[in-house]
């Protein structure tokens, strides 16, 4: 059961409903077209996963955070290494892998 | 979900000149059919009873022609006295084997086509191509009419999203979050054409269950 406030039923409907894509007979998605609510539900998702399964998680946000406002967007620092990937291939499967770029209208970010 | 029967119908309706109309919501249908009657619809079977009811409901002395895609459940449905049902594949089957008609290609300036059987109007790229139909969020119906210029504009816009260092590719798969009936969705499809990826859409686009009497939001 999960114990997280921030984990609603709404996040996982979403969730499933993006992930439905993987059951598909088609290649791992690189490209995703989504909307707001589906986005916070993938970046809650995942933080939600990295927090859970990580004692450093709370570190690596804060240096993510720094880097980001300093404007570093990766995937490939040494927080990713330890935290982030794998919370992001748990909830995505294989396509943490492979989405290299994610296009988000429909509503206010 | 049944992209391929939807984009091949859309392009064909388009390169001939025949308008056509969307429909965001299902619960648009009995308007849209009240105030703008169509010839022809195209429908998923799932959807056909529910169809077939409002048809005979809203009016009795037009003759209308429904294209049904996927499988026909034969015991669901019987009075097709009025109305004549065709299969998408039969049609699409029949059309494959037949001489093409020549196309008319969106074009400013009007020049004779080899060998054709009947005049054909060269269409614009400023022509109206579809009529997409929508709810206002005062509960009113609206429609919007698209052009070809529209549309080419919309993909044009899609693939200048990414930049050129990592443009669109056909190794690439697109999954779009968007119904294919509202134009969005419907332009991310084509931008998945144009550039040769795989598209897929995720399962809230779809406005027909397989229970058929939903109405999904």
């Amino acid at each position: 059961m999960r114990s997280s406030s921030q984990f609603t039923d709404a996040t996982s409907t979403l969730l499933s409903d993006l992930l439905s894509i993987n059951s598909l007979p088609i290649p791992s998605p690189t490209l995703l077209f989504i909307k707001p609510t589906h986005l916070s539900a993938l970046t809650t998702s995942v933080l939600e996963e990295a927090r859970k399964s990580s004692i450093l998680y709370s570190l690596a946000w804060r240096h993510k955070l720094a880097a980001i406002l300093e404007g570093f967007m990766t995937k490939q620092s040494l927080w990713d290494r330890l935290v982030f990937d794998g919370a992001r291939v748990k909830v995505m499967g294989k396509g943490a892998g492979t989405v290299r770029g994610v296009v988000v209208s429909g509503g206010a970010l | 979900m049944y992209h391929t029967e939807y984009l091949i119908s859309d392009l064909a309706l388009a390169s001939y000149s025949i308008p056509s109309f969307v429909l965001t919501d299902l619960s648009l249908l009995s308007p849209v059919l009240e105030t703008h009657p169509p010839s022809a619809i195209i429908t998923h079977a799932d959807f056909l009873p529910n169809l077939l009811e409002l048809i005979y409901d809203s009016h009795d002395n037009d003759r209308h022609t429904v294209l049904v895609v996927g499988d026909i459940d034969t015991k669901k449905f019987s009075r097709t006295e009025k109305l004549k049902v065709l299969k998408w594949e039969d049609v699409e089957r029949i059309g494959a084997q037949g001489d093409k008609p020549p196309i008319s290609t969106p074009s400013k300036h009007h020049y004779l086509r080899c060998c054709p059987r009947e005049p054909i109007l060269s269409s614009d790229p400023q022509d109206v191509f579809t009529v997409s139909f929508f709810l206002t969020p005062s509960g009113d119906l609206q429609g919007t009419q698209l052009t070809h210029e529209n549309l080419t504009a919309g993909v044009a816009g899609t693939r200048a999203l990414l930049p050129l260092s990592s443009a669109m590719s056909p190794l690439d798969t697109i999954v779009s979050a968007f119904s294919l009936n509202t134009s969005y969705g419907r332009v991310i499809a084509y931008t998945a054409v144009y550039e040769g990826t795989n598209f897929a859409t995720t399962m809230s686009t779809r406005l027909i269950t397989p229970e058929g009497s939903e109405i999904l939001q």
